[in-house]
């Protein structure tokens, strides 16, 4: 296929506007990355740009060799993978009879999916209904109550619909039930939208710490992310100090910046992993190959 | 266990309104397309419905201790405190504002950077740059925030270092009123255009090659390609997320306006969330809180509302 | 993928379920036991033998510090300590520091209280009290608390009184104030000049250090003076002319808040000049922790107001980034009038309470009393012989062995004693180069301690944070230059139009009860 010399133009400034994107979005990070391989002087005099300053490991073999760190990792990986296995699951469920333009009683539903999307009755009623649920201080609190996102149940089905209604209806003729196209037809076919929400749910579920403020006590369940907002915490002293709160002077020689940026890197490294095993659901022509198959 | 009865009730509610014989053969007919939504549907009335009950406490001086039942009563105190409020207007209207160009410059961006990458042959670079473009929506505004102030600096920031090349001031982007939003809806886009695209890529993969295919042999131009192939099929998504986004038109991202405003800007910065936070912060504020997310949710729900009618004239879908 | 790579994944897996599932079941059942973790070992200290064995649930703030491997916070020698010399059981509970004040709202809500609560927000505690959640403690403190009475001064009791009665066990402030002049003794002499005196002199020093390339590298690239954002850092500066922002101090017999007095209008004049003279860092308004301290280590200012343990902080790297810098404590600017201050804190720096549920409130005082009492040396400095010893009278710290035992300070510090030796031993311990405990004495001479002691008033609640940011706002645009000076007293009629004078009402109202 022979591109116009438009075409080409086009296309090379695509490439650099792209590259350039690339770049800028980058940039924050490595930024985060030299500090975490720097001194704290350095970083606090603020020498520390896109490359390290008296490079170390050190930052790295102090989180890293926390015995807290390891648990709380833990926590989180099992969270990140049970919990999103379970939003994926509910939410194709529910998302293939509401992909159904015939359905009874459709449209009141997504109504319905919509208004709580936007009225919520707060943290203390909802707080309450998880505690009635005996979901407080349990592992279960992490995935039951976030179990699906209205947003990410619209999309998919939104995906779900813009399957070609013969493909299922030829699969019907062949007896195949309800559940069985669902699984056999419809999800392969929306790969790409699952992976989609694969993503969102890793990634809320891996940076999420608030619903571990609400509902666990028990520090033993305790993600990362409470981890590193403690770590981080510890380390801060305001610039307003008013309130006399400076609990924490003893740390300040402790107060590391690269233990903080270390910290960072190393919770966030794992789930940015995630993406480039997903990308390959959002290759082009996949649609059709599987039609083929 | 009074959760679950209310479940049973809320779905019996629903399907018994209307003539009654059709819409049970219909059930019976399609049981198992109903089985199959019903955790989905518990899921939305236990943690949903029944916590929205809550909301009732905007119109009461809520009291935790007491909770729900035993609090008092004060009807439209808190909305009137709100209205009332000498600097509300120009809240509302910061709000407005701020929501209203994310949405004009921030919307478009993942569109048109998933046509963009969308075009890249290379599939390496595809890639990568789809690796690069989503990271900064994984660090939080605390940090991006500390970067940009020393990336606008006026006197070090690499952005008026250049200014300087070419001849303009150095601009005090981070203090300056005319500045500051600019500042906000080009580093939201700058986090999050990456992170956005997602969602439209997963759209474009599904589209049948085959289409192109076709157009290529019609004599359609690249150009011709994205208008008549590639945005049509992206539409749906695309009315969709408009919906979605404008059910939360009052949500501008408190990090955000929190960690980058400072005094010289709260004429033009100082949004319903940072007010919220202000109030809020001085005591446990929940009745406050609550009726000030009503208002918002009525406001989006409106629009929402709208919107969805006019696109289903439109002959697009539609949310519900 | 190949099952290889998976393998140890699965394993991992296998093994967080366990730990979960583990954690789950032993989590539900140690509320409220009394009796099981007593194992009725016979207590060490005599006098805890004679009361009675109880145990309590306490809600503390961890503050993020951590416990060594192997520990936690129900599980530690500190704890045991106080368990030991109590004769009581002891569960503790630490919510994420980051979230604290939300945790404590959902269980204030969850119905299934503690029998103790820390907190240090006077608000939350002022809105607990008048809810009805929280008991008064006099009985019990008169019982069961006589170091408590001993430790904590008339004026803390005060802040946690309602209608008469005490419903909160207060920790005190450690320190007096915050802040104190610094300078580079370099710049000064390099330059030639006296460390500073008079407002006059400093301004001169200002001026000079702008100007005149203290750092002798040819270059203008110092500045006179830096502050940052909301018009912070001054503290020193506004005390030339007996001020502080937000303070309440007497006049005529009433009280009036001194972010409305003339005085403070002058200050910002001053502060105005300096700003009108292009003496001042150019983007203070935008300076929070990070890039503050970041001007003072690379050597950009060498004149700052100092949070007293600066020392450790901005003011060590500096000299660690350039050996030939020499900082010293300067004496405080002395204002038109001779006068001088800084901003002094209030008493308090938190709160124990005990919500009206608990059955066991004479048994939280008996904690508290050994903590602020008897136990409160090694609670703050550690296990002597393990954590410090003292050698020719003197402390030393093993810092190793401190900074693994830093958990014991959440103990230490929910009930300090009001300037209690062992602080002055803490500084001490923790560097004498740093010169904490002289920073303390300079601040301690002068600060300007707030003459309203009461809990916040319900205008407080309603008004303060929109007032504090009209404050800053019109602050920050006074000594920019945005707005003239005589905007200020725009500023005061606005102020006491947007609930100021129904702040100053209340809080006179409590003043004529408690003078």
């Amino acid at each position: 296929m022979k591109l116009t010399r438009g075409e080409q133009v086009a296309s090379a400034i695509n490439y650099i506007l792209l590259g350039l994107l690339g770049l800028l979005a980058l940039a924050p990070f490595v930024h985060v990355l030299a500090q975490s391989f720097s001194s704290h002087r350095a970083i606090t005099s603020g020498q520390v740009g896109l490359w390290p300053v008296d490079f170390s490991f050190e930052a790295y073999s102090r989180v890293l060799s926390q015995e807290d760190f390891i648990d709380a990792f833990q926590i989180s990986t099992l969270r990140t993978i049970v919990g999103t296995l379970f939003n994926v699951t509910m939410t194709s469920l529910m998302a293939y009879p509401l992909s159904k333009t015939y359905l009874k009683g459709r449209s009141v539903m997504m109504f319905l999916v919509v208004f709580s999307m936007m009225f919520g009755g707060g943290m203390i009623p909802t707080f309450l209904v998880v505690k009635a649920t005996g979901l407080l201080d349990t592992f279960w609190a992490y995935i039951i109550p976030g179990a699906i996102s209205a947003f990410n149940l619209i999309i998919i089905k939104n995906f779900f619909q813009s399957v070609p209604v013969e493909l299922e209806e030829s699969a019907k003729i062949d007896g195949g039930s309800n559940l069985g196209i669902l699984f056999r037809i419809i999800i392969p076919l929306s790969m790409p939208a699952i992976a989609t929400i694969t993503l969102f749910h890793a990634v809320g579920h891996w940076n999420a710490f608030f619903d571990t403020v609400l509902y666990v006590t028990n520090r033993d369940l305790f993600p990362l992310q409470v981890y590193l907002r403690e770590l981080i915490m510890f380390n801060q002293s305001g610039i307003d100090n008013n309130s006399g709160y400076s609990a924490n002077m003893d740390s300040t020689l402790l107060a590391m910046e690269s233990l903080k940026a270390a910290a960072l890197i190393s919770s966030t490294v794992p789930i940015l992993v995630v993406y480039p095993f997903l990308q390959k659901f959002f290759v082009k022509g996949l649609m059709l190959g599987s039609i083929k198959g | 266990m009074s959760a679950i009865q209310i479940a049973e009730n809320g779905t019996n509610h629903e399907f018994t309104v209307k003539p009654k014989r059709k819409r049970f053969q219909f059930i019976r007919s399609h049981w198992d397309l109903y089985l199959i939504m019903l955790p989905g549907i518990l899921y939305f009335v236990i943690y949903k419905y029944v916590p929205m009950w809550g909301a009732v406490i905007a119109f009461q001086d809520y009291n935790v201790f007491k909770g729900i039942w035993g609090s008092e009563w004060v009807g439209l105190a808190h909305f009137k405190a709100m209205f009332l409020n000498e600097d509300f207007y120009k809240i509302f209207r910061n709000t407005l504002l701020i929501s209203i160009y994310k949405l004009l410059w921030g919307f478009p961006g993942p569109i048109i950077l998933a046509i963009m990458l969308n075009e890249v042959r290379n599939m390496l670079y595809k890639r990568s740059i789809q690796t690069l473009v989503y990271l900064p929506h994984f660090l939080s505004w605390i940090i991006l925030g500390g970067i940009l102030v020393n990336v606008l600096s006026p006197s070090s920031g690499i952005v008026n270092k250049l200014l300087e090349m070419l001849g303009i001031e150095p601009i005090f982007f981070l203090t300056s009123t005319e500045w500051f939003r600019t500042v906000i809806v080009a580093s939201d886009i700058w986090k999050e255009v990456g992170w956005g695209a997602i969602v439209y890529l997963a759209a474009l993969a599904g589209i049948d090659p085959q289409l192109y295919e076709a157009a290529i042999m019609d004599g359609a131009n690249k150009w011709k390609q994205i208008i008549h192939i590639t945005l049509p099929s992206l539409m749906s998504v695309i009315v969709t997320l408009f919906l979605l986004r404008l059910g939360h038109v009052l949500d501008v991202g408190f990090e955000q306006i929190f960690v980058l405003y400072n005094s010289l800007v709260y004429e033009v910065g100082d949004v319903i969330e940072t007010y919220v936070y202000r109030v809020g912060i001085q005591q446990a504020k929940f009745s406050f809180t609550t009726a000030v997310g009503l208002f918002k949710a009525v406001i989006g729900l409106i629009l929402v509302t709208l919107v969805n009618k006019g696109a289903k004239k439109l002959g697009q879908e539609g949310i519900w | 993928m190949n099952m290889k790579r998976w393998k140890p994944v699965m394993a991992f897996l296998l093994i967080a379920v366990l730990l979960a599932t583990t954690a789950c079941s032993s989590g539900g059942g140690n509320s409220g036991n009394a009796s099981s973790g007593g194992d009725g070992v016979p207590s060490a200290s005599s006098e805890g033998d004679k009361l009675e064995k109880k145990s309590i649930k306490v809600v503390y703030n961890g503050g993020g510090r951590k416990f060594p491997d192997g520990m936690d916070e129900n599980n530690n020698p500190y704890l045991d300590y106080i368990k030991e010399n109590t004769n009581l059981d002891i569960a503790m509970q630490y919510p994420p520091a980051d979230g604290y004040q939300d945790a404590l709202n959902v269980i204030m809500a969850s119905g299934n209280l503690p029998d103790l609560i820390y907190t240090y927000d006077a608000s939350w505690f002022e809105n607990y009290v008048k809810q009805g959640a929280l008991q008064p403690l006099d009985e019990w403190i008169d019982k069961y608390g006589p170091d408590l009475k001993k430790n904590i001064p008339e004026e803390a009791w005060k802040t946690v009184t309602i209608d008469g009665k005490i419903y909160a066990i207060p920790s005190m402030n450690a320190e007096p104030g915050n802040e104190l002049m610094y300078v580079r003794k370099d710049w000064l002499d390099r330059l030639g000049m006296q460390p500073p005196k008079t407002l006059e002199e400093y301004r001169e020093v200002i001026r000079a250090f702008a100007q005149d390339d203290p750092d002798g590298n040819g270059k203008n690239d110092t500045y006179g003076y830096i502050m940052a954002e909301n018009v912070a850092r001054i503290a020193p500066v506004i005390g030339a002319f007996g001020v502080q922002r937000g303070m309440w101090t007497e006049r005529d017999g009433q009280l009036v808040n001194s972010s409305i007095l003339p005085e403070m209008k002058e200050a910002l004049a001053f502060l105005a000049g300096l700003q009108k003279d292009k003496l001042l860092d150019p983007e203070w308004m935008l300076n929070k922790e990070a890039n503050f301290s970041e001007k003072i280590a690379s050597g950009k200012a060498g004149l700052f107001s100092a949070f007293w343990y600066d020392t450790r902080g901005p003011i060590l790297t500096s000299t660690t980034n350039d050996p030939e810098a020499e900082w010293i404590p300067l004496e405080f600017p002395a204002g038109p009038e001779g006068k001088q201050g800084t901003m002094g804190y209030g008493y308090i720096a938190g709160y124990n309470v005990v919500p009206v549920t608990s059955k066991n409130p004479d048994a939280v005082v008996r904690m508290l009393n050994f903590i602020n009492g008897e136990g409160y040396r090694t609670l703050l400095l550690g296990f002597e012989n393990e954590v410090w010893t003292m050698e020719d009278g003197k402390m030393v710290t093993n810092f190793e062995k401190h900074n693994e035992h830093i958990y014991r300070q959440t103990l230490g510090e929910s009930v300090r004693p009001y300037n209690a030796p062992e602080e002055r031993d803490r500084r001490d311990s923790l560097g004498l180069e740093f010169n904490l405990n002289d920073n303390i004495d300079r601040i301690g001479e002068v600060a300007i301690r707030d003459a309203f002691l009461g809990v916040p008033t319900p205008a407080m609640g309603k008004y303060t944070a929109d007032l504090k940011k009209m404050e800053n706002e019109y602050f920050t645009k006074i000594v920019v230059g945005q707005l003239p000076i005589d905007a200020f007293d725009e500023f005061v009629s606005e102020w006491k139009k947007r609930g100021g004078d129904e702040i100053t009402a209340e809080v006179n109202a409590w003043y004529a009860e408690n003078k």
